[in-house]
């Protein structure tokens, strides 16, 4: 089954072509990062245009690097949620008219899903169970998975999610946008052990995140460390490198307290986050402690992505899951609230919101 | 004639229309804020009831705007879907031209302005005349504060509709006496839009589908940019 994935939800176009028997065909994957960079944040109006100019060059750019036209298609996959309503409804109501058009089936697919399934884009992809550990900037959640569809919420975050914290942080810094991988970049030349910066509750059970805390304190300490508004370089650098060992070392504690509690073995990263590389060696060293095993997404697959759309889509398509003509999309979407894949044995009218 | 297609959602109606030989089939529902919801189902119970198959369509056309920014991309990206499948062009219309037709073909109006709600204290507008049988624009189409468009409207001679007349400040007594007809309830309705498209497809403007962009008029947003948002540090 070929399968188009779209993705549409924030502030990347994604456009992939998977084959459920020769894997993935194509991708495109069109970032607006520019045009958010002088707001130093997405603007979802801004976003919802881009998506509307973007996405229909980028399908056919896919399908012609993949050598196959429309007519190839047995399914379309886009994202419906969660997301900013007006960007979510370009690539659904795109998807959804084009199967209608091509007369073939379509699903609209839980981002998360998406995220939470890239590793098994990869050649080594992990079986079930694994522990899937998702951030980004809208998400922070430590989730048990036992096959598609089947997801227990473990722990997530009580307020900013990891990639917030890290752009809150750069931006408090007045490093450009995004701030994220900027801060990141700025914490290699920082002393990590220089200020005690908190692991917000990892002295108390639960796998539940908090990170608002450590953003004041970067602001106190940045504040501390000013001389009349003026911030020296490797102050600068030291509070990158300490913010980053606190949300790291935060979210390795609670990882490697999931596998224990579950007994589960295999961790998965993904989400943005999932692409800086001091979390990576920290998760690998805790995954090897327990005698475990870490898998991640390719970098690019990490942050948005049409592949992951068109993946999840295919397995869902597979089980018989087809949408109706009615396109919904669904900002806010509990990824519990999802039906495994083992449970879809014939189509079935799906709506949401 | 050929088989063509009309969408529009750029107002709170959710609005299709079908040209099939010398007729046109509407159907048309009140939909705010569901326009996604009922777009394609509206399509395909339009063509299930004329008994047309979706192969049997040549031509997509869709209100481009102004308008509703969600509801003319819905529209676009329906547009766009359907192109794409089922391999045919695309022709994107004035949301306000349609306005400007429709009060024509409903009376003796020659002339006619329209002005359409923009919220955020602000309307679209711009005027039609009718040649041919077709409301043609005679002005470029705007947006802005209610009294840039009344001082428009007091030098317009002829019909003013649309449902940014409501919109506090547009029309005063002054332009009430000036103008011909006040009609404040025509709201842009894909059926009247099928003169407009039938001319189009006449004279070669359906075109591939990135070759129309809706047109939104206002560009900027409520957001402030960084060098305006407050700051820890100097800049």
């Amino acid at each position: 089954m070929r399968v188009l994935g779209l993705e549409t939800s924030c502030d990347e176009t994604g456009i992939a072509l998977y084959d459920t028997e020769r894997g993935l065909l194509a991708h495109r994957i069109y970032s607006q990062i520019a045009l958010h960079a002088e707001y130093g944040g997405v603007v979802p109006e801004l976003a919802s245009r881009d998506h509307v100019r973007k996405a229909l060059p980028l399908i056919h750019e896919t399908l012609n690097e993949a050598g196959l036209t429309v007519k190839d298609l047995d399914g379309i996959a886009y994202t419906s949620g969660p997301g900013l309503v007006g960007a979510l409804l370009v690539g659904a109501c795109l998807g959804r008219s084009l199967a209608w058009a091509l007369g073939v089936p379509s699903v609209g697919v839980h981002h998360m899903e998406g995220h939470l399934l890239a590793p098994m884009l990869e050649d080594t992809a992990p079986d079930f169970p694994f522990i899937a550990l998702l951030v980004s900037g809208g998400h922070t959640q430590l989730v048990r998975v036992d096959g598609i569809g089947r997801y227990e919420l473990l722990g997530e975050s009580l307020d900013d999610a990891a990639g917030e914290a890290f752009d809150k942080a750069a931006k408090m810094m007045g490093l450009p946008y995004p701030g994220g991988p900027a801060l990141s970049k700025l914490a290699d030349s920082g002393d990590a052990t220089r200020f005690r910066f908190p692991r917000p509750m990892t002295d108390r059970p639960g796998l539940d995140f908090s990170f608002s805390g450590l953003k004041t304190q970067v602001r106190t300490t940045i504040l501390d460390c000013a001389v009349e508004g003026v911030l020296a370089d490797q102050d600068k650098a030291d509070i990158a490198a300490c913010f980053q060992a606190a949300v790291v070392d935060t979210l390795a504690i609670k990882c490697k307290r999931a596998m224990q509690q579950t007994g589960v073995k295999r961790l998965i990263i993904a989400g943005g986050v999932g692409a800086n590389r001091r979390l990576r060696e920290q998760l690998q060293q805790t995954a090897e402690s327990l005698k475990g095993q870490v898998f991640y997404p390719r970098p690019q697959f990490c942050t948005d992505n049409g592949a992951m759309i068109a993946f999840a889509g295919a397995c869902r398509l597979l089980a018989g899951s087809a949408a109706d003509l009615a396109v919904a999309v669904v900002p806010r979407w509990p990824m519990t609230e999802l039906a495994p894949v083992d449970t879809l044995a014939r189509p079935q009218g799906q709506q949401h919101g | 004639m050929a088989t063509l297609l009309i969408l529009d959602a750029s107002s709170t109606y959710c609005s299709v229309a079908l040209i099939r030989g010398d007729q046109t089939f509407e159907l048309t529902e009140l939909q705010p804020r569901r326009h996604a919801q009922r777009l394609l189902p509206m399509v395909d119970e339009l063509l299930a009831a004329n008994g047309v198959a979706r192969q049997e369509v040549e031509g997509v056309a869709f209100g481009r705007g102004p308008g509703s920014f969600t509801g003319i991309r819905i529209a676009i990206s329906v547009a766009q879907g359907i192109s794409l499948g089922l391999d045919i062009p695309v022709y994107g219309f004035s949301s306000l031209r349609v306005v400007a037709q429709q009060v024509m073909m409903s009376s003796s109006a020659t002339r006619v302005m329209v002005v359409m709600d923009a919220h955020m204290g602000e309307v679209f507008w711009g005027a039609f005349e009718l040649r041919d049988g077709l409301a043609m624009a005679i002005s470029a189409e705007q947006v802005g504060s209610p009294a840039r468009c009344a001082a428009d409207l007091l030098a317009f001679d002829g019909v003013i509709a649309g449902n940014g007349i409501k919109v506090a400040g547009v029309v005063d007594d002054q332009v009430r006496v000036h103008a011909e007809a006040v009609l404040d309830d025509v709201e842009p309705l894909a059926g009247f839009a099928a003169p407009l498209v039938c001319s189009a497809w006449m004279l070669g403007k359906f075109a591939g589908a990135d070759q129309y962009a809706p047109v939104y008029l206002r560009d900027s947003v409520a957001w402030k940019k960084l060098d305006e948002q407050p700051s820890l540090l100097k800049r």
